[in-house]
């Protein structure tokens, strides 16, 4: 007893100095620190597995309510009476947010696989439900997210009656917001939805071009309405947005818009309508480009080259004689190119022209191809 | 007694597979339902259906998998329906190249599965 109270005593903590004492306590705390977060984070694992599971479950018992629902459709455009229990059965569920997003996320599962009169049997239980009514106050609320879902879920129930309350958020400053607006005009109207852009100052993104013209592919009823006025607006995000319309639909009528538009402010509005007269083979933009080429940047330079590519006449020579000389490369080849097809005899005298090595290597090699 | 006809679907998304699970067996005939292809493989090897029908887009093993393996591995000649999404047009034509028989583009209309079902099972 003795010799093991002389050992404990002689290794006592406090015989120690005061470093390692600071060291014993810190390592005491963050041992307890970690022991709790080890603790935490199992605890909090086992409750989002529960949790998973239990939505998983709630997630398989709504589908197969959903498809019993929609079984007892009898296709007479109104809600049966085996319909009417199924949805009393739902509608107490919906209260809790959860369930509510669970049950519309299968909603969601199902409206994006099928067509037809099951799209109007499940269009009756989200009104049914109550879920419209939600959906709609989602579009007066402060945060941006839930007012994104609610024109999302707008729009995969493609409900018309909101039209007016969505629009109001076509230049929300947040883009997700607006992203949804387009997309709930396109996919509920078609291309009579494109009506939006009349109001719109908001800039459309690329991203969002690429949504709305994909969406409008989607679309089975082609009725393009006049699309003058939007060649015309201020918005000049519009104005691209429209150009690639013209050009996808082939909107032929619009050449003298097109024609104006060669002397927008904006550089990529003029480019975009250089490409456009190019693809439509229009004429008449030969004289009014010529005339202000040397005005025009290096980029829609080229463009209106390559239009005369497959325009240019003999009557054209003089202008791309005067751009063979040009310090840009692209500019340079693409003017010996016109004039190898207009004037073969003057292509092959530059050779004796200009001495230029470059000059000689463009040539050489647009002979060979 | 008549026997059912099998067929075997082949989709991942639980719900619409449930519809045409619900909507096929009323019609009368027998279904084995698998939620991606490995499954749908086993069930065709299994069962040996007298029709397929398979989305493109599963998990583990691809419609355009089901499609070749059902052709050049097990040598059947079970008409295959497949199920393409819209912008899967390229997908469709290499399931044509690949032995498929028919194609419903999704959306689709139950209705419409039925009657392409019923063609190609005269």
């Amino acid at each position: 007893m003795n010799s093991f109270s002389f050992v404990f005593t002689s290794f006592s903590f406090n015989d120690f100095p005061i470093i390692i004492k600071i060291i014993w306590i810190l390592a005491a705390i963050f041992f307890l620190i970690l022991l709790f977060f080890i603790v935490y984070l199992k605890v909090l694992r086992h409750r989002l597995r529960v949790k998973e599971a239990t939505n998983l479950e709630l997630e398989k018992k709504y589908e197969e309510l959903i498809i019993t629902y929609v079984f007892a459709d009898s296709g007479e455009g109104r809600i049966n009476e085996a319909q009417s229990v199924i949805i009393e059965k739902i509608k107490p569920s919906l209260q809790n947010t959860n369930n509510r997003k669970i049950f519309i996320k299968s909603l969601m599962k199902l409206m994006g696989e099928v067509s037809g009169g099951t799209v109007n049997s499940v269009d009756k239980l989200f009104i049914a439900l109550g879920l419209l009514k939600q959906a709609r106050a989602k579009l007066q609320h402060k945060k941006w997210h839930i007012i994104a879902i609610g024109i999302r879920d707008l729009r995969v129930f493609k409900i018309k009656e909101v039209r007016e309350e969505v629009k109001v958020h076509i230049n929300h400053p947040r883009t997700e917001v607006r992203t949804q607006a387009y997309l709930y005009f396109i996919e509920v109207f078609g291309f009579e939805g494109l009506d939006f852009l009349d109001d719109l100052t908001a800039f459309i993104s690329k991203w969002d071009q690429i949504g709305i013209l994909g969406a409008l592919e989607n679309i089975k009823q082609q009725n393009m309405p006049d699309v003058k006025r939007w060649l015309c607006s201020e918005n000049d995000s519009v104005v691209l947005l429209t150009l690639e319309l013209v050009k996808i639909y082939n909107i032929f009528n619009t050449t003298k818009e097109l024609l104006d538009l060669i002397h927008h402010n904006n550089a990529d509005v003029r480019l975009k309508s250089i490409q456009v007269l190019s693809y439509f083979f229009c004429l008449e933009a030969v004289v009014p480009l010529k005339e202000i080429m040397n005005s025009l940047t290096e980029k829609e330079q080229i463009a209106v080259l390559k239009m005369l590519e497959n325009m240019a006449t003999e009557q054209d020579e003089a202008f791309i004689l005067s751009h063979i000389n040009s310090p840009v490369f692209d500019i340079k080849v693409m003017a010996l190119k016109i004039l190898k097809r207009i004037n073969h005899g003057k292509f092959l005298a530059q050779k004796e022209d200009n001495k230029d090595s470059t000059h000689l290597k463009i040539i050489e090699f647009l002979e060979k191809n | 007694m008549n026997i059912p006809q099998k067929i075997v679907i082949a989709e991942d998304n639980s719900v619409f597979l449930m519809l045409i699970k619900l909507k096929l067996e009323q019609q009368g005939y027998q279904l084995f339902i698998a939620q991606d292809g490995k499954k749908a493989l086993e069930l065709i090897e299994e069962h040996k259906p007298d029709l397929i029908l398979t989305d493109i887009m599963m998990d583990y093993v691809n419609g355009l998998e089901v499609i070749s393996h059902v052709r050049n591995v097990l040598k059947y000649i079970t008409p295959i329906i497949v199920f393409s999404a819209s912008g899967q047009e390229e997908m469709v034509l290499k399931a044509f190249n690949l032995g498929a028989n028919d194609f419903l583009g999704k959306p689709l209309s139950p209705s419409e599965l039925i009657v392409r079902v019923k063609r190609m099972l005269l």
